[in-house]
């Protein structure tokens, strides 16, 4: 048992509403599990390190010039302050490593696995709008109270049954269970579409049942 | 549990809600799982389905039924589909087999002659 002396609830409470906005940044964010490990490598720390450098060379023109900042960054020209010093050494150091190691790795992947496809895309077509469409976010458990029989079954042993009726603990140990799924071998090197959807197909299977004991393994292991 | 391998996550849960099953069960039942969803058997259940594919990873477990304890008394005595009627899943070699249907009789043939390409010898003639 999960909340201990509090009684299993007859009926499933309706759920809350809509997320707000915090709440689905996190889901978007655990969502980012099903993306492949160059595109969460890009998203983990590219994006961060971008920012980081743009704040860096904003500060330094600002205090130097624009020119200055760019002849230093280059090694063209010698720092003269401390910002541009830290600039200096970041294109010195930071950049060739980031881009070298970036590209060396995707350019060894494609060579590895230029004739390797993964089975769910085999023998399919490959139309460019799947390739461009935008990842997927894990579901939200809202929506499953008016779902199918399979989606109303499982939302009972998970929400009623597990966790209380306890929505929003419910829907933050099934983000937690289905991120951690998605970052396994099996599901790793899926398409990001069907990585998500296989995750969340086997999580909703085996947490269907083994909520209907009563036992939820994230709040077993953080209990 | 490693957590770089679905099976291991998937048998870990599974191990709280089946404490009696053993480690081999355990896998099987796992695998099961992992295959069940990427068959997106989950898509098509009605409850006679669904206490079925619990009878049938309890068996692929290794669990008798009576080992399965609900926290709620009597959910497991709900209608459940036979083995035998058609299922949106596969089965695994733990499961129990499933009745063995034979073939049906082929339609007598009219033997034609000696030129009859399943009859050259003309035995049925013959007879």
């Amino acid at each position: 048992m999960v909340v201990g002396p509090i009684p299993i609830p007859g009926h499933l409470k309706l759920p809350a509403g809509r997320q707000g906005v915090a709440r689905r940044i996190r889901r978007a964010w655990r969502s980012r599990k099903a993306l492949t490990g160059t595109t969460q490598w890009v998203v983990d720390w590219g994006i961060p390190m971008v920012t980081g450098l743009g704040v860096l060379c904003l500060f330094a023109a600002r205090a130097g010039g624009a020119s200055s900042v760019y002849r230093t960054f280059t090694l063209i020209d010698p720092p003269e302050h401390v910002l541009l010093w830290v600039a200096s050494l970041l294109g010195w150091l930071l950049v060739p490593a980031i881009i070298g190691g970036f590209a060396g790795h995707i350019i060894a992947q494609r060579i590895s696995s230029v004739k390797a496809i993964s089975t769910d895309s085999m023998f399919r077509r490959r139309p460019l709008s799947r390739r461009l469409r935008p990842p997927g976010l894990i579901d939200d458990l809202g929506p499953y109270f008016h779902g199918s029989y399979g989606r109303q079954e499982f939302v009972d042993s998970w929400v009623r049954v597990v966790h209380r009726n306890d929505w929003t603990l419910a829907q933050d140990h099934w983000e937690v269970y289905v991120r951690d799924l998605m970052s396994t071998q099996q599901y790793a090197h899926l398409d990001r579409h069907e990585c998500l959807r296989q995750a969340q197909n086997a999580g909703r299977i085996v947490l269907m049942f083994t909520g209907r004991t009563g036992d939820c393994i994230v709040c077993d292991r953080r209990r | 549990m490693r957590s770089e391998d679905a099976v291991e996550i998937v048998r870990a849960t599974l191990a709280l809600a089946f404490p009696t099953a053993s480690a081999e069960g355990l896998t099987r039942a796992a695998e099961t799982v992992i295959r069940w969803g990427s068959e997106e058997a989950a898509q098509q259940l009605d409850e006679g389905l669904t206490t079925r594919m619990l009878l049938d990873l309890l068996g692929a477990a290794g669990v008798e039924p009576a080992d399965f304890r609900p926290a709620e008394r009597g959910w497991l005595a709900r209608r459940y589909e036979e083995a035998a009627e058609y299922r949106t899943w596969s089965r695994s070699q733990g499961m129990p087999r499933l009745p063995f249907l034979p073939r049906p009789l082929d339609e007598p043939i009219e033997p034609t002659g000696p030129d009859d390409p399943d009859d050259p010898g003309g035995s049925r003639l013959r007879a």
